[in-house]
């Protein structure tokens, strides 16, 4: 690979680092309210509160909560 | 980053010279208000460094004009097992920074692993994240550390940033750690503070409704991040200055608390820290925090011992600092983005040696100044330039007002407009005031542009698989431009109205709802199912309690999880509704 090529890549790949750290999401700052959403219907995909919350806490910050996790946070929601 | 250029005349007359020294003499002898520099922090892990290394970070720290160094009192690493206390660490680090001339700020936190209610079956790489079974075992560790460094250190921070991936409580169960931390230091030391986190960036939706809560009165010290995504200070000084000068004056209990500036939840090249430091200073902050490594000379000098006297426009989201200084006075310039600045917003006030002492701040490329033929050219990019001898008489007075800053916008103004839309159809303006296309980095809405029935739509892409939640993007996200609608609490009544493609699976296949910023938090509209057969159908939903404060980036987004297809929408748009509806 010549120098220029080298360049090249080293470049892009800064740039892409660049654009990984812009378009890196800020962690979100609570939980959504399914306080108030009809368990095992539609609007929450057919699951329960705390099922339907875990999967929104994973779809937004890429981490599991366990289930007592998410009952006690949809407990004071209520 | 691009860079912008600001063309100043180099080469002025003697007559010139003349006046550019009188305005100059005359602008040092005007009687002006001026803001002293906020305090200015290190983050830096003291505990963890050698004896020498630790001599030789703080020696430069200090050098620099550091004031006060931060770190983690490591709960697990003080009390390994309940009840046994080791300070050793911690104690030679204190020490250290004291001689050294610093204050030491601590974070008490995170929780000890030990702690948590094995109950709450919270992975093993995660327990620091939670919260202690027995607030009792919280307290003993509080009550320890301030008595064991009482005299010493004054400042404790209560955990860390509690956003969602710091925190795995709930927000009661971090109000509550907050109190009786605060009980505990101040038993042991009436003179400590205790300073507490937010859980997003400049969330004035989320102070806002702290203000009014109890809790309010059980911290000292409110700190805050400024978000790591915004490049340009329009949209940091946005937040900032609608809490300063709108969200805490509204409370009467909000006038004693100081603004700590604590981080931005993420890692940032050096020179964005520069810019959150001078932005800090500009909107009026105690204290700012960074990073030990983005804390330079280069740039401190600079700045030591000046006064901030107000800040000038020089474009569409390029600013400028005025300050006064030993030297006299000076601006510092920077822009994330290439705008057209008219040379005459800078060149009346300029001289030739003004241009010619012109530098970047710091000695990494950014900003630079070039000579072409008979004229100066600044080129203003991320990292700020300095340019002396000018007069700053036209530099506008501090605070920065939501209006101040919402000038600056770069854009179409369409403010005046009684809506807004994205209809990606069109071809001149598919998306007037509700941006859509450059939030498809966000989580769960990468979504897909697609032609169907001749007209151009966003379709989502789910995926309804366990294991797949990764691939799964049931979200369009949008955000309103706040320049029609930002911080409203609720004030606007407004319509959001949808168009998508029928159901092609049939009766109660399709639908969706709508998750917006809310006075109380992000809530959800009604479901809404989609009629079945081809075709677009419209639907129509009223919010009578919308703030829309770019909470998290976005101020909603569409939410398709729960249908058994993907939703195809062709436009959206967001209306005011009469200020009647609300009664």
């Amino acid at each position: 690979m010549t120098r220029m090529s080298w360049a090249l890549l080293l470049v892009l790949v800064g740039a892409g680092m660049l654009m990984a750290l812009a378009s890196t999401p800020a962690a979100a700052a609570e939980y959504p309210s399914v306080g108030g959403l009809q368990p095992f219907a539609a609007e929450t995909n057919y699951m329960s509160l705390a099922g339907y919350l875990r999967w929104m806490v994973f779809e937004k910050e890429g981490v599991w909560l366990s289930m007592p996790e998410a009952k006690r946070i949809v407990a004071e929601q209520q | 980053m691009r860079k912008t250029r600001l063309l100043v005349h180099a080469k002025p007359s003697p007559c010139a010279r003349l006046c550019s020294c009188l305005i100059t003499i005359a602008c040092l002898l005007l009687p002006a208000i001026a803001w002293a520099a906020p305090h200015l922090g290190a983050d830096v892990d003291l505990a963890a460094l050698s004896p020498e290394a630790r001599a030789t970070e703080l020696s430069r720290l200090a050098q620099a004009g550091v004031q006060s160094v931060r770190w983690r009192l490591d709960w697990n690493r003080v009390e390994p097992s309940p009840g046994a206390f080791t300070w050793e660490a911690d104690e030679a680090a204190v020490n250290a920074a004291l001689a050294h001339g610093l204050e030491v700020v601590l974070i008490l936190g995170p929780c000890a692993e030990w702690a948590v209610d094995p109950a709450r079956e919270v992975p093993a790489d995660q327990r620091q994240f939670s919260v202690p079974k027995d607030i009792g075992a919280w307290r003993r560790y509080v009550r320890e550390a301030a008595s064991h460094f009482r005299g010493r250190v004054r400042h404790w921070q209560v955990r860390q940033q509690p956003n969602l991936r710091n925190f795995r409580g709930t927000r009661r169960e971090f109000l509550r750690l907050v109190a009786a931390a605060t009980q505990e230091v101040t038993a042991v030391d009436p003179q400590s503070l205790v300073i507490m986190p937010e859980s997003g960036s400049l969330d004035i939706a989320e102070i806002s409704r702290l203000i009014q809560s109890d809790a309010w009165s059980s911290f000292h010290v409110l700190g805050v991040y400024l978000d790591q995504r915004a490049d340009g200070l329009s949209s940091l000084a946005l937040p900032w200055a609608v809490l300063t000068n709108e969200v805490l004056p509204a409370g009467d209990r909000a006038a004693s608390r100081p603004l700590w500036v604590l981080g931005s939840g993420g890692s940032l090249p050096a020179e964005a820290w520069v810019q959150r430091y001078l932005l800090a200073w500009a909107l009026g902050a105690d204290r700012c925090y960074l990073p030990a490594a983005a804390v330079s000379s280069e740039w401190t000098a600079v700045i030591r011992g000046a006064d901030l006297t107000g800040y000038l426009l020089l474009g569409p989201d390029v600013w400028a600092l005025a300050f006064r200084g030993e030297q006299g006075p000076f601006l510092l310039a920077w822009s994330a983005q290439e705008a057209p600045v008219p040379a005459s917003a800078l060149a009346p006030t300029v001289d030739g040696d003004a241009a010619s002492k012109a530098a970047p701040v710091g000695g990494a490329p950014g900003s630079a100044v070039v000579t072409q033929g008979e004229s100066t050219a600044f080129t203003v990019g991320p990292r700020p330039v300095l340019i002396p001898g000018l007069c700053l008489d036209a530099a506008r007075p501090l605070p920065i007002t939501r209006a101040d800053v919402l000038a600056a916008r770069r854009g179409l103004d369409v403010s005046p407009s009684p809506l807004v839309y994205a209809d990606w159809s069109m071809p001149q303006l598919p998306e007037f005031g509700l941006r859509h296309r450059d939030l498809r980095h966000l989580p769960g809405g990468i979504v897909a542009s697609e032609e169907r029935y001749d007209r151009t739509c966003v379709r989502t892409l789910m995926r309804p698989g366990r294991g797949e939640e990764k691939e799964d993007n049931p979200w369009i996200y949008f955000d309103v431009d706040d320049r029609w609608l930002y911080f409203d609490q609720g004030k606007t009544p407004v319509a959001i109205t949808v168009e998508c493609d029928g159901s092609f699976l049939g009766k109660q296949k399709l639908g969706f709802n709508i998750i917006y910023d809310s006075v109380s938090g992000y809530r959800f509209t009604p479901w809404q199912w989609v009629d079945a057969g081809a075709g677009w159908r419209r639907y129509r939903v009223e919010l009578n309690d919308v703030n829309f404060a770019n909470r998290s980036g976005y101020d909603f987004h569409i939410n398709a999880k729960g249908s058994k297809q993907d939703l195809w929408v062709a436009s959206v748009t967001v209306e005011k509704r009469p200020a009647e509806e609300l009664r």
